[in-house]
């Protein structure tokens, strides 16, 4: 990643929605547990909204919330 | 200084004022030419003509004060080129302070390309001006038409010349651009099978992308060209000129594709117009920083090892 960190289009992860059964260890970001995948997406949604994010799901199925 | 008329001879003035008219017309020519990057606005046009009015004032006194042995005439030249290189440096300066209120920014790259191109217009209006004048002076006619008439010629071929010098090329010159196909798959954007992003999570971003986005590819001709396309400076301007000509209501992307060379450019535009971007993409200017000339890369032609 060499050329892309010079070019300055890297993403943070602001925050990551997970459901029960996710196992996530302590990092930078901010980790909600939701209750269901209904619930999971609404919580997905407001972060995203407040700090106009963008949202891309792991194939394990948490939504992660990215900002430049 | 020099002379001892105190009164400028006819001769003079008439020289002086064709080649200060040929020197302005030059820039002002070569300006038009420039709406679609920068300035398309009154105040842009006017310090651009006035600059340019300058320089060929200084171009068109060049001459006369040459003929009455006025050698510190020579030092207004580097003075003037002292003057042309701030306005290169100012204008650099307004083009970076409004990165940040563009849609996607212009990138150093393309914001140097332009600078040097204001800094070598007032060249044109100088060079223009100066030719105009010496040719008046070294050939004489003896009316006073035809005189200006030499003149005039002699600017025209002399700013046509420097034109076609100047001229760069452009994307298309170098690249097929075609409209690409989206789909989303999950939280993943490709086009034409091609991967773009994955940040397309919500249902939103996917509803949005589908319905409204547009995606335009570009394949270089040959091989080489690749390293010119996939330069970032380039997809930047690229990326500018694109959302410039149809705005951007949210996401943009560019991909370069590693397999088949193509650069993609993903946009959600507010203009709902695929022919402009097309065009837009098409008439990017290909940076001065960025253009390699192939036959120089083939080594070894004379100086063989």
């Amino acid at each position: 990643m060499g050329r892309e960190s010079a070019q300055k289009e890297t993403n943070n992860i602001i925050a990551a929605v997970t459901l029960a059964h996710h196992k996530v260890s302590g990092g930078n970001s901010f980790v909600v547990e939701a209750q269901n995948e209904e619930e999971q997406k609404q919580i997905m949604l407001d972060i995203a909204k407040a700090v106009k994010g963008d949202v891309t799901k792991t194939s394990n199925g948490i939504f992660l919330i990215l900002k430049d | 200084m020099g002379g001892q008329e105190s009164i400028i001879s006819t001769d003079n003035i008439t020289l002086i004022l064709t080649a200060m008219v040929m020197g302005t017309l030059a820039r002002i020519f070569v300006l038009k030419e420039d709406y679609r990057q920068y300035p398309s606005y009154p105040n842009g046009y006017m310090i651009h003509i006035l600059i340019g009015f300058i320089a060929s004032t200084l171009g068109a006194v060049f001459i006369p004060a040459l003929m009455t042995s006025n050698w510190v005439a020579v030092t207004f030249l580097s003075l003037a080129i002292q003057q042309f290189r701030d306005v290169r440096k100012t204008e650099q300066e307004s083009l970076k302070s409004l990165e940040n209120t563009e849609f996607t920014p212009r990138g150093d790259a393309y914001i140097d390309g332009i600078a040097k191109t204001f800094e070598s217009r007032n060249y044109f209006a100088l060079v223009v001006s100066i030719s105009t004048a010496a040719a008046m002076q070294i050939y004489k006619p003896p009316m006073l038409i035809l005189d200006i008439g030499l003149g005039v010629i002699t600017g025209f071929i002399v700013l046509f010349l420097l034109k076609r010098f100047s001229k760069g090329k452009q994307v298309e010159d170098i690249a097929i651009i075609k409209e690409g196909q989206i789909e989303v798959k999950e939280s993943e954007l490709f086009v034409d099978g091609i991967f773009i992003s994955n940040l397309v999570g919500t249902d939103n971003a996917q509803k949005m992308l589908l319905k409204e986005a547009f995606a335009v590819t570009i394949e270089p001709n040959e091989e080489h060209y690749r390293i010119t396309l996939d330069n970032f400076g380039q997809r930047k301007a690229i990326l500018f000129e694109a959302t410039r000509a149809i705005g951007v209501k949210r996401y943009h992307y560019t991909r370069k594709d590693f397999e088949s060379g193509k650069t993609i450019i993903v946009i959600v535009p507010l203009i709902r117009d695929i022919n402009k971007l097309i065009e837009a993409v098409k008439k990017t200017p290909l940076l001065e920083s960025v253009k390699k000339s192939h036959a120089l890369m083939d080594t070894n032609v004379t100086s063989g090892e």
